[in-house]
Protein backbone atom coordinates (compact mmCIF):
# COMPACT_ATOMS: atom_id res chain seq x y z
CA UNK A 1 0.00 0.00 0.00
CA UNK A 2 1.31 3.34 -1.04
CA UNK A 3 -0.02 6.70 -0.29
CA UNK A 4 -0.70 9.63 -2.70
CA UNK A 5 2.80 11.28 -2.51
CA UNK A 6 4.36 8.03 -2.66
CA UNK A 7 3.10 7.27 -6.53
CA UNK A 8 3.69 10.68 -7.23
CA UNK A 9 6.84 11.11 -6.66
CA UNK A 10 7.80 7.21 -7.57
CA UNK A 11 6.12 8.16 -11.07
CA UNK A 12 8.52 11.25 -11.55
CA UNK A 13 12.14 10.06 -10.18
CA UNK A 14 13.38 10.01 -13.31
CA UNK A 15 13.25 13.69 -14.06
CA UNK A 16 15.42 14.00 -11.05
CA UNK A 17 18.80 14.60 -13.24
CA UNK A 18 17.17 17.19 -15.20
CA UNK A 19 15.74 19.04 -12.03
CA UNK A 20 19.39 18.74 -10.95
CA UNK A 21 20.75 20.83 -13.49
CA UNK A 22 18.17 23.23 -13.66
CA UNK A 23 18.70 23.74 -10.11
CA UNK A 24 22.57 24.20 -10.85
CA UNK A 25 21.83 26.98 -13.37
CA UNK A 26 19.80 28.78 -10.89
CA UNK A 27 21.95 29.04 -8.34
CA UNK A 28 25.44 29.56 -10.22
CA UNK A 29 22.50 32.58 -11.03
CA UNK A 30 22.18 33.53 -7.29
CA UNK A 31 26.09 33.39 -7.12
CA UNK A 32 26.86 35.88 -10.17
CA UNK A 33 24.25 38.75 -9.13
CA UNK A 34 25.19 37.84 -5.26
CA UNK A 35 25.23 41.24 -3.13
CA UNK A 36 27.91 41.13 -0.86
CA UNK A 37 25.66 41.83 2.67
CA UNK A 38 25.62 39.65 5.67
CA UNK A 39 22.07 37.75 6.88
CA UNK A 40 21.99 40.07 9.29
CA UNK A 41 21.71 43.34 7.07
CA UNK A 42 19.26 42.24 5.28
CA UNK A 43 17.35 40.78 7.98
CA UNK A 44 17.47 44.21 9.49
CA UNK A 45 17.02 45.50 5.62
CA UNK A 46 13.48 43.07 5.95
CA UNK A 47 12.60 44.94 9.40
CA UNK A 48 12.96 48.35 8.04
CA UNK A 49 10.96 47.31 5.30
CA UNK A 50 8.08 45.74 7.63
CA UNK A 51 8.56 48.91 9.35
CA UNK A 52 8.14 51.22 6.33
CA UNK A 53 5.14 49.35 5.16
CA UNK A 54 3.26 49.09 8.15
CA UNK A 55 3.21 52.89 8.18
CA UNK A 56 2.08 53.51 4.67
CA UNK A 57 -1.41 54.99 6.18
CA UNK A 58 -0.16 57.19 8.21
CA UNK A 59 2.63 58.34 5.47
CA UNK A 60 0.30 58.88 2.92
CA UNK A 61 -2.12 60.98 5.40
CA UNK A 62 0.95 63.08 6.30
CA UNK A 63 1.63 63.96 2.66
CA UNK A 64 -1.93 64.64 1.72
CA UNK A 65 -1.86 67.14 4.94
CA UNK A 66 1.75 68.62 3.92
CA UNK A 67 0.34 69.14 -0.07
CA UNK A 68 -2.47 70.87 1.42
CA UNK A 69 -0.45 73.28 3.30
CA UNK A 70 1.72 73.63 0.17
CA UNK A 71 -1.10 74.66 -1.92
CA UNK A 72 -2.49 77.32 0.85
CA UNK A 73 1.24 78.73 1.12
CA UNK A 74 1.37 78.96 -2.49
CA UNK A 75 -2.11 80.96 -2.61
CA UNK A 76 -0.79 83.13 0.01
CA UNK A 77 2.38 83.80 -1.85
CA UNK A 78 0.25 84.47 -5.43
CA UNK A 79 -1.55 87.69 -3.51
CA UNK A 80 1.49 88.72 -2.16
CA UNK A 81 3.24 89.02 -5.31
CA UNK A 82 -0.24 90.54 -6.95
CA UNK A 83 0.07 93.64 -4.25
CA UNK A 84 3.72 93.43 -5.65
CA UNK A 85 2.95 93.49 -9.04
CA UNK A 86 2.04 97.12 -8.87
CA UNK A 87 4.49 99.42 -10.29
CA UNK A 88 6.35 101.99 -8.45
CA UNK A 89 5.49 104.91 -10.66
CA UNK A 90 1.60 104.37 -10.28
CA UNK A 91 2.35 104.83 -6.42
CA UNK A 92 1.02 108.18 -5.39
CA UNK A 93 3.21 109.91 -2.93
CA UNK A 94 3.17 109.68 0.72
CA UNK A 95 1.52 113.62 0.98
CA UNK A 96 -1.00 112.82 -1.57
CA UNK A 97 -2.03 109.72 0.35
CA UNK A 98 -2.23 111.54 3.81
CA UNK A 99 -4.55 114.35 2.46
CA UNK A 100 -6.80 111.66 0.95
CA UNK A 101 -6.82 109.66 4.39
CA UNK A 102 -7.81 113.34 6.10
CA UNK A 103 -10.33 113.94 4.11
CA UNK A 104 -11.74 110.49 4.14
CA UNK A 105 -11.86 110.55 7.68
CA UNK A 106 -13.49 114.54 8.05
CA UNK A 107 -16.38 112.96 5.04
CA UNK A 108 -16.68 110.32 7.52
CA UNK A 109 -17.20 111.83 11.00
CA UNK A 110 -19.47 114.56 9.32
CA UNK A 111 -21.56 111.38 8.19
CA UNK A 112 -21.60 109.88 11.46
CA UNK A 113 -22.88 113.40 12.93
CA UNK A 114 -25.42 113.95 10.33
CA UNK A 115 -26.73 109.89 11.23
CA UNK A 116 -26.58 111.05 15.03
CA UNK A 117 -28.58 114.30 14.67
CA UNK A 118 -31.56 112.29 12.40
CA UNK A 119 -31.56 109.97 15.21
CA UNK A 120 -32.44 112.13 18.06
CA UNK A 121 -35.23 114.29 15.99
CA UNK A 122 -37.90 111.58 15.85
CA UNK A 123 -40.39 112.43 19.19
CA UNK A 124 -40.69 109.93 21.71
CA UNK A 125 -44.52 109.03 22.17
CA UNK A 126 -44.23 107.30 25.26
CA UNK A 127 -40.89 108.96 27.13
CA UNK A 128 -39.39 107.22 30.08
CA UNK A 129 -39.70 108.95 33.16
CA UNK A 130 -38.09 108.32 36.48
CA UNK A 131 -40.98 105.94 38.05
CA UNK A 132 -41.42 108.98 40.88
CA UNK A 133 -42.99 111.63 38.57
CA UNK A 134 -45.22 108.90 37.11
CA UNK A 135 -47.04 108.24 40.29
CA UNK A 136 -48.84 111.29 41.43
CA UNK A 137 -50.50 110.85 37.56
CA UNK A 138 -52.01 108.27 38.38
CA UNK A 139 -53.28 109.08 42.15
CA UNK A 140 -55.36 111.89 41.19
CA UNK A 141 -56.85 109.84 38.50
CA UNK B 1 10.75 8.83 0.04
CA UNK B 2 10.53 12.48 0.86
CA UNK B 3 9.19 13.43 4.12
CA UNK B 4 7.35 16.92 4.68
CA UNK B 5 8.50 17.84 7.87
CA UNK B 6 5.96 20.20 9.68
CA UNK B 7 8.47 22.59 10.95
CA UNK B 8 11.60 22.40 8.81
CA UNK B 9 14.63 24.41 8.96
CA UNK B 10 15.18 26.11 5.88
CA UNK B 11 17.67 28.56 5.40
CA UNK B 12 15.37 31.13 4.25
CA UNK B 13 17.57 34.27 5.81
CA UNK B 14 20.83 33.07 4.17
CA UNK B 15 18.66 32.76 0.82
CA UNK B 16 17.93 36.29 1.65
CA UNK B 17 21.22 37.28 2.10
CA UNK B 18 22.27 35.95 -1.53
CA UNK B 19 23.62 32.60 -0.34
CA UNK B 20 24.22 29.78 -3.34
CA UNK B 21 24.72 27.59 -0.95
CA UNK B 22 21.35 28.52 0.60
CA UNK B 23 19.34 28.56 -2.69
CA UNK B 24 20.54 25.54 -3.25
CA UNK B 25 19.06 23.77 0.21
CA UNK B 26 16.12 25.61 -0.93
CA UNK B 27 15.57 24.35 -4.40
CA UNK B 28 17.12 20.85 -3.63
CA UNK B 29 14.28 20.28 -1.35
CA UNK B 30 11.26 21.90 -3.77
CA UNK B 31 12.69 20.47 -6.76
CA UNK B 32 10.77 17.49 -6.85
CA UNK B 33 7.57 18.00 -5.16
CA UNK B 34 7.33 21.34 -7.78
CA UNK B 35 7.80 19.51 -10.51
CA UNK B 36 5.55 17.06 -9.84
CA UNK B 37 2.92 19.49 -9.54
CA UNK B 38 3.50 21.55 -12.37
CA UNK B 39 4.03 18.31 -15.00
CA UNK B 40 0.42 16.37 -12.93
CA UNK B 41 -1.32 20.25 -14.28
CA UNK B 42 0.28 21.01 -17.69
CA UNK B 43 1.48 17.31 -18.86
CA UNK B 44 4.18 18.40 -20.64
CA UNK B 45 7.65 17.60 -19.56
CA UNK B 46 9.57 20.66 -21.52
CA UNK B 47 6.99 22.87 -20.41
CA UNK B 48 7.46 21.88 -16.65
CA UNK B 49 11.15 22.19 -16.41
CA UNK B 50 10.97 25.37 -18.58
CA UNK B 51 7.97 26.62 -15.38
CA UNK B 52 10.19 24.89 -12.47
CA UNK B 53 12.87 26.63 -14.03
CA UNK B 54 11.17 30.08 -13.99
CA UNK B 55 9.49 29.47 -10.95
CA UNK B 56 13.67 29.47 -9.59
CA UNK B 57 14.60 32.21 -10.96
CA UNK B 58 11.36 34.73 -9.74
CA UNK B 59 11.67 33.26 -6.12
CA UNK B 60 15.80 34.71 -6.65
CA UNK B 61 14.54 37.37 -7.74
CA UNK B 62 11.43 38.39 -5.70
CA UNK B 63 12.54 37.06 -2.12
CA UNK B 64 12.15 40.25 -0.42
CA UNK B 65 8.42 40.00 -1.02
CA UNK B 66 8.45 36.58 1.35
CA UNK B 67 6.71 38.34 4.23
CA UNK B 68 6.89 34.93 6.49
CA UNK B 69 10.01 33.10 6.46
CA UNK B 70 8.20 29.88 7.45
CA UNK B 71 5.85 30.09 4.45
CA UNK B 72 8.57 29.60 1.90
CA UNK B 73 7.18 26.34 0.65
CA UNK B 74 3.52 27.54 -0.24
CA UNK B 75 5.29 31.22 -1.52
CA UNK B 76 6.98 28.96 -3.67
CA UNK B 77 4.47 26.74 -5.21
CA UNK B 78 2.44 30.32 -5.21
CA UNK B 79 4.92 31.56 -8.01
CA UNK B 80 4.83 28.01 -9.96
CA UNK B 81 0.90 28.29 -10.23
CA UNK B 82 0.55 31.72 -11.06
CA UNK B 83 3.24 30.35 -13.98
CA UNK B 84 0.96 27.35 -14.99
CA UNK B 85 -1.96 30.37 -15.42
CA UNK B 86 0.33 32.87 -17.17
CA UNK B 87 0.77 29.57 -19.60
CA UNK B 88 -2.90 28.84 -20.06
CA UNK B 89 -3.63 32.31 -20.44
CA UNK B 90 -1.45 32.48 -23.42
CA UNK B 91 -3.04 29.22 -24.61
CA UNK B 92 -6.74 30.67 -23.85
CA UNK B 93 -6.83 27.59 -21.12
CA UNK B 94 -7.35 29.91 -18.18
CA UNK B 95 -11.17 29.87 -17.40
CA UNK B 96 -10.44 25.75 -17.28
CA UNK B 97 -8.81 26.83 -13.67
CA UNK B 98 -11.80 28.76 -12.49
CA UNK B 99 -14.60 26.34 -12.34
CA UNK B 100 -16.64 26.31 -9.22
CA UNK B 101 -18.26 23.71 -7.58
CA UNK B 102 -21.25 25.04 -5.45
CA UNK B 103 -21.55 24.05 -2.01
CA UNK B 104 -18.64 23.38 0.77
CA UNK B 105 -18.69 20.09 3.18
CA UNK B 106 -18.54 20.95 6.98
CA UNK B 107 -15.94 19.18 7.83
CA UNK B 108 -12.45 18.29 6.74
CA UNK B 109 -10.69 16.67 8.88
CA UNK B 110 -8.38 13.90 6.93
CA UNK B 111 -4.46 13.90 6.09
CA UNK B 112 -3.48 13.15 2.56
CA UNK B 113 -1.68 9.81 4.01
CA UNK B 114 -5.33 8.33 4.82
CA UNK B 115 -6.01 7.76 1.20
CA UNK B 116 -3.92 4.02 0.99
CA UNK B 117 -3.49 3.00 -3.33
CA UNK B 118 -2.61 -0.81 -3.32
CA UNK B 119 0.01 -1.54 -5.94
CA UNK B 120 -2.87 -2.24 -8.79
CA UNK B 121 -4.84 0.16 -8.36
CA UNK B 122 -1.60 2.75 -9.13
CA UNK B 123 -2.52 2.87 -13.02
CA UNK B 124 -6.58 3.12 -12.13
CA UNK B 125 -5.69 6.32 -9.11
CA UNK B 126 -3.38 8.27 -12.01
CA UNK B 127 -6.20 7.94 -14.52
CA UNK B 128 -8.54 9.27 -12.54
CA UNK B 129 -6.12 12.24 -10.99
CA UNK B 130 -5.84 12.84 -14.97
CA UNK B 131 -9.97 12.83 -15.13
CA UNK B 132 -10.63 15.28 -12.27
CA UNK B 133 -11.15 19.29 -13.07
CA UNK B 134 -8.47 21.28 -12.83
CA UNK B 135 -9.50 23.42 -9.77
CA UNK B 136 -9.99 19.90 -8.13
CA UNK B 137 -6.97 18.70 -9.52
CA UNK B 138 -4.68 21.88 -7.99
CA UNK B 139 -5.96 21.79 -4.72
CA UNK B 140 -5.31 17.81 -4.29
CA UNK B 141 -2.05 17.88 -5.44
CA UNK B 142 -1.14 20.47 -3.29
CA UNK B 143 -2.92 18.43 -0.56
CA UNK B 144 -0.79 15.54 -1.22
CA UNK B 145 2.23 16.55 -2.53
CA UNK B 146 3.15 19.20 0.38
CA UNK B 147 0.64 18.44 2.76
CA UNK B 148 -0.29 22.40 2.74
CA UNK B 149 -3.38 23.43 5.01
CA UNK B 150 -6.28 25.06 3.69
CA UNK B 151 -5.47 28.24 4.35
CA UNK B 152 -2.05 27.76 2.02
CA UNK B 153 -3.79 26.33 -0.46
CA UNK B 154 -6.12 29.00 -1.04
CA UNK B 155 -3.33 31.79 -0.97
CA UNK B 156 -1.37 29.30 -3.29
CA UNK B 157 -4.62 28.97 -5.76
CA UNK B 158 -5.73 32.48 -4.79
CA UNK B 159 -8.93 30.81 -4.33
CA UNK B 160 -11.25 31.30 -0.91
CA UNK B 161 -11.16 28.80 1.49
CA UNK B 162 -14.49 27.23 1.45
CA UNK B 163 -13.77 26.77 -2.48
CA UNK B 164 -10.74 24.88 -1.35
CA UNK B 165 -12.11 23.04 1.05
CA UNK B 166 -15.14 22.14 -1.18
CA UNK B 167 -12.86 20.95 -4.32
CA UNK B 168 -10.76 18.80 -1.76
CA UNK B 169 -13.89 16.82 -0.27
CA UNK B 170 -15.39 16.54 -3.80
CA UNK B 171 -11.88 15.51 -5.32
CA UNK B 172 -11.27 13.11 -2.68
CA UNK B 173 -15.00 11.71 -2.65
CA UNK B 174 -14.39 11.13 -6.12
CA UNK B 175 -11.13 9.52 -5.43
CA UNK B 176 -12.77 6.79 -3.14
CA UNK B 177 -15.69 6.17 -5.07
CA UNK B 178 -13.24 4.89 -7.70
CA UNK B 179 -10.59 2.93 -5.81
CA UNK B 180 -13.69 1.21 -3.58
CA UNK B 181 -15.36 0.58 -7.25
CA UNK B 182 -11.72 -1.66 -8.16
CA UNK B 183 -11.76 -3.46 -5.36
Amino acid sequence: MKTPRDILFQRHQAAEPKLDAIREAAVAAVGSRRMAVSPAVADRRYHWREFWFSLRWHLAGMSAVWLVIVLLNLNIGHSASLASAIPRGKIPPAQIILTSLRENRRELLEMMQVSESRESRPPKLFPIQPRSERFPETLTA
Amino acid sequence: MLVVAEREQLPVLQARAGEPAAWDTLFRRYQLPLYVYVFELVHDEQASLDLAQETFIAAVQHVGSLRDDEKFGSWLFGIAHQKCIQRWRKQNREELLRGEIAGAPDEFDDGPDDLLIRREQETEFMNLLNQLPLPQRSVLLLHFIEDFSLEEIARITEAQIGTVKSRLHYAKKALRKLLEEKK
